[in-house]
C-alpha cells in the first residue's frame, strides 16, 4: 500500500496522464536525446541534457564526461577545466576526465599542462577509447607522427562506439589538416548515422578543403537535416564561392 | 552499494567506491550540476589570450649549433649564436625552433619596414632604434647571455651588443647601397613643393658631366663661421640649390638672384633671408657652383661682406656630394623632384 494513500487533501490532484507513445524522460532518455543533439552538431542542447541527465543520477560518469566535452566543443575552456575538476572530485583519477581536461588545456593553448594530463591519463589502468583520442590531439598539437598511431589504437578499442569515436577522430584529423584520413572516416560514419547533420558537414567541408565536387551536395544534406545551422550555411557559401573562383580560373 | 564505474559490489553506506574512488551515491540536490558558462563579451579577449599563448616564446636552452671543430676552438657557441643572429631569428631558424622566434621576428621585420618608411621623422628613427633594441635582444637572449655570471656583465654585454648592432645598422646601408644619402632640405623652393625642414633623398655619383644643372638641389656641409672668424665644414650635410654655375657673373638684387643681367623666377630660385639684404655680385670661379642654403653666419657677429658670402656660397664642385631625387618625409609629400 501507498504510504501517502491514507493522507487527506483539499482537492484531489489530478493525475498526469502519458500517451501511450511518450517515452518516459529518465536518465537514460535525456542521455540519448544529448548524444542526439551532438550528432546534430547542437552542442549547446546536448551539454542541456547532459546537465539533465545529472539531474536524474548524478553519478552517471558519461554524462560529466559529456558536459566537459560539450564545454570544450563550446570553446568555453576554461569552464571545462574548472568542470573536469569538479568531476574528477567525484571519480578521482579517472583517465576519461584527465583526457577531456588534457583536451581542454591543448585547445587553449596549455600544451605543457595538455600533455602532463595526457600523460597522467595514459598511465591508468581500462583506458578508454576517448583517453587515446586525446592522446592523438595533444601528440598532433606537438606535430608528432606518433598521434595517428593514437587514432587507430582509439578505434581499434572502441567496440559498439567505433561510430562514435570515429566521428570524433575525423573531427580532430580534419582540424589538423589530415583531410583525406578525415573522409575515410566519415564515409563509415554516415552510413551508421545518416541523420547526423554534424557527420554530413564534416564531411563536406573536408571534401571541399579537397577541392571535391561532392562537397557542394554534402553540406546541402547537413543543412537539410539541421536547416537552421549557420556554421554549415556559411560553409557551403564558402564552398560555392570557392568553386566560382576556380571556375574563373580555369577559364 | 554496486559502483557505476567498476561494478564493484561495496558496504551499504559507504560514500565512495573502496575499488576505484569513485562516488557511489551524490544526492543531486547537494551537488551543482550545472557546468559554469562563459560570459559572450569575454569570448574575445580569451581568444586574444590564446593567441598570444600560443605564440609565446618558449625559452628553453641554448642552441646547439653544429659546426667544425677548428672554429670551435676558436669561437664560442655564444659568439656564433651571436653572429648568426645578424638576421635576427637565423640561429633558430637553422636548428629548427622558429617557433619560438617568429613573433620577434615579426615585429623586428614590421618596426623595420616602419623605419625605413617613416625614416627621416623622430617617428623611424624611434621604429630604428627599437628594431635594433629587438635584435640586440634576440642576439643576447639564446647566446650569450645565460654564460654570463652577474647582473652587471649581463648589461654591459647588453649595451655592446646594442653599439655593435648600432655601429652594423649605421653602415650596413653605407656598403650596401654607397650612392645613397639624405638630408634635411635648408631651404623653401616653392616650385618644387620642398619646405625647409624636408627630408629628401639623395643619389651621390655626380661625376658625369651636366648632371647638376641650376635649380638642382644637392647635398653639401655647409661652412659656418665661428666666433674668431674662423670657417668651419659642418659634419651634417644639409640640402642647398644650384643657383649659379662656372663662369656665370651672379647679383643678389633683394629678392631676386641676377645671372649675367637676367632676373631668375622667385618661386624657383627663392633668396635666402639671410642674403636678402646682401649687397653682393661676383663671378663665378671654374669648376664651382653658387649654393644657396641656410647657412648659419650668425656667430660672426659683424655685418656679411662679400668675401664672407663668397668664402660661404661658393662651392667646389667636388664638396658637392649627391644630387636630391626624392622627397622622403613627410610622407604625404613623398615623391620624386622632377627637375625640368
Amino acid at each position: 500500500m501507498d504510504r501517502f494513500s491514507q493522507l487527506e487533501f483539499d482537492e484531489k490532484m489530478p493525475e498526469r496522464k502519458r500517451s501511450q507513445g511518450e517515452p518516459i524522460r529518465d536518465a537514460d532518455y535525456f542521455h540519448n536525446e544529448a548524444l542526439k543533439y551532438w550528432l546534430a552538431g547542437d552542442f549547446e542542447l546536448a551539454l542541456r541534457n547532459y546537465s539533465r541527465v545529472l539531474e536524474q543520477n548524478s553519478t552517471i560518469f558519461d554524462a560529466w564526461v559529456g558536459q566537459v566535452l560539450m564545454l570544450v566543443e563550446l570553446g568555453e575552456y576554461k569552464e571545462a577545466i574548472v568542470w573536469a575538476d569538479k568531476a574528477l572530485e567525484l571519480f578521482p583519477e579517472h583517465p576519461e576526465l584527465l583526457a577531456v581536461k588534457a583536451v581542454a588545456c591543448c585547445r587553449d593553448a596549455k600544451p605543457e599542462k595538455a600533455i602532463a594530463y595526457s600523460d597522467n591519463s595514459i598511465s591508468k589502468d581500462n583506458i578508454t577509447s576517448r583517453v587515446w583520442l586525446a592522446r592523438a590531439e595533444v601528440l598532433l598539437n606537438r606535430k608528432s607522427p606518433v598521434a595517428e598511431n593514437c587514432v587507430s589504437k582509439a578505434i581499434s578499442i572502441a567496440g559498439d562506439m567505433a561510430p562514435v569515436i570515429k566521428l570524433e577522430a575525423a573531427r580532430l584529423l580534419r582540424r589538423k589538416g589530415s583531410y583525406s584520413a578525415a573522409i575515410n572516416y566519415l564515409n563509415e560514419v554516415v552510413k551508421v548515422f545518416p541523420k547526423s547533420a554534424l557527420s554530413w558537414y564534416e564531411l563536406g567541408c573536408c571534401q571541399s578543403k579537397l577541392g571535391l565536387s561532392e562537397a557542394k551536395a554534402t553540406l546541402e544534406q547537413s543543412l537539410r537535416l539541421r536547416p537552421d545551422w549557420d556554421i554549415a550555411k556559411a560553409a557551403l557559401a564558402k564552398c560555392d564561392k570557392g568553386r566560382f573562383l576556380s571556375k574563373l580560373f580555369k577559364r | 552499494m554496486r559502483c557505476e564505474r567498476c561494478k564493484f559490489e561495496n558496504i551499504p553506506g559507504q560514500k565512495n567506491c573502496i575499488k576505484c574512488g569513485s562516488a557511489l551515491e551524490i544526492k543531486s540536490t547537494a551537488i551543482d550540476i550545472h557546468p559554469p558558462r562563459m560570459s559572450k563579451w569575454k569570448k574575445p579577449f580569451r581568444d586574444l589570450q590564446r593567441l598570444i599563448r600560443r605564440g609565446k616564446v618558449v625559452p628553453q636552452k641554448n642552441i646547439k649549433l653544429h659546426y667544425p671543430q677548428w672554429l670551435k676552438e676558436v669561437f664560442s657557441d655564444s659568439f656564433l649564436g651571436l653572429f648568426l643572429s645578424i638576421v635576427p631569428g637565423f640561429a633558430h631558424f637553422i636548428q629548427n625552433r622558429f617557433n619560438e622566434i617568429r613573433w620577434y621576428l615579426l615585429a623586428w621585420l614590421g618596426l623595420l619596414i616602419s623605419a625605413l618608411f617613416l625614416y627621416g621623422s623622430a617617428a623611424g628613427f624611434i621604429c630604428l632604434g627599437l628594431a635594433v633594441g629587438i635584435h640586440a635582444g634576440i642576439a643576447v637572449q639564446y647566446g650569450i647571455i645565460k654564460d654570463l655570471a652577474n647582473l652587471r656583465e649581463k648589461i654591459f654585454t647588453v649595451i655592446l651588443v646594442l653599439l655593435a648592432l648600432t655601429f652594423i645598422y649605421r653602415f650596413t646601408p653605407r656598403i650596401l647601397v654607397p650612392n645613397l644619402m639624405g638630408g634635411y632640405s635648408s631651404l623653401s623652393v616653392p616650385y618644387y613643393k620642398v619646405e625647409a625642414g624636408d627630408y629628401l633623398l639623395a643619389w651621390g655619383g655626380l661625376e658625369q658631366e651636366g648632371l647638376l644643372a641650376r635649380g638642382s638641389l644637392v647635398l653639401i656641409h655647409p661652412v659656418t663661421f665661428t666666433s674668431y672668424g674662423r670657417i668651419t665644414k659642418s659634419k651634417e650635410g644639409v640640402i642647398g640649390q644650384i643657383i649659379g654655375l662656372a663662369g656665370e657673373q651672379l647679383e643678389i638684387q633683394k629678392e631676386f638672384f641676377v645671372i649675367n643681367g637676367q632676373q631668375l623666377n622667385v618661386d624657383k630660385f627663392p633668396v635666402p633671408q639671410w642674403l636678402q639684404k646682401a649687397n653682393f655680385s661676383a663671378t663665378i670661379p671654374d669648376e664651382s657652383y653658387f649654393v644657396s642654403a641656410r647657412y648659419n653666419v650668425a656667430a660672426h657677429g659683424v655685418k656679411l661682406e662679400t668675401s664672407h658670402i663668397h668664402q660661404v656660397c661658393v662651392i667646389k664642385a667636388s664638396d658637392i656630394e649627391a644630387k636630391a631625387f626624392m622627397r622622403w618625409w613627410p610622407l604625404l609629400k613623398r615623391g620624386f623632384i622632377r627637375y625640368r
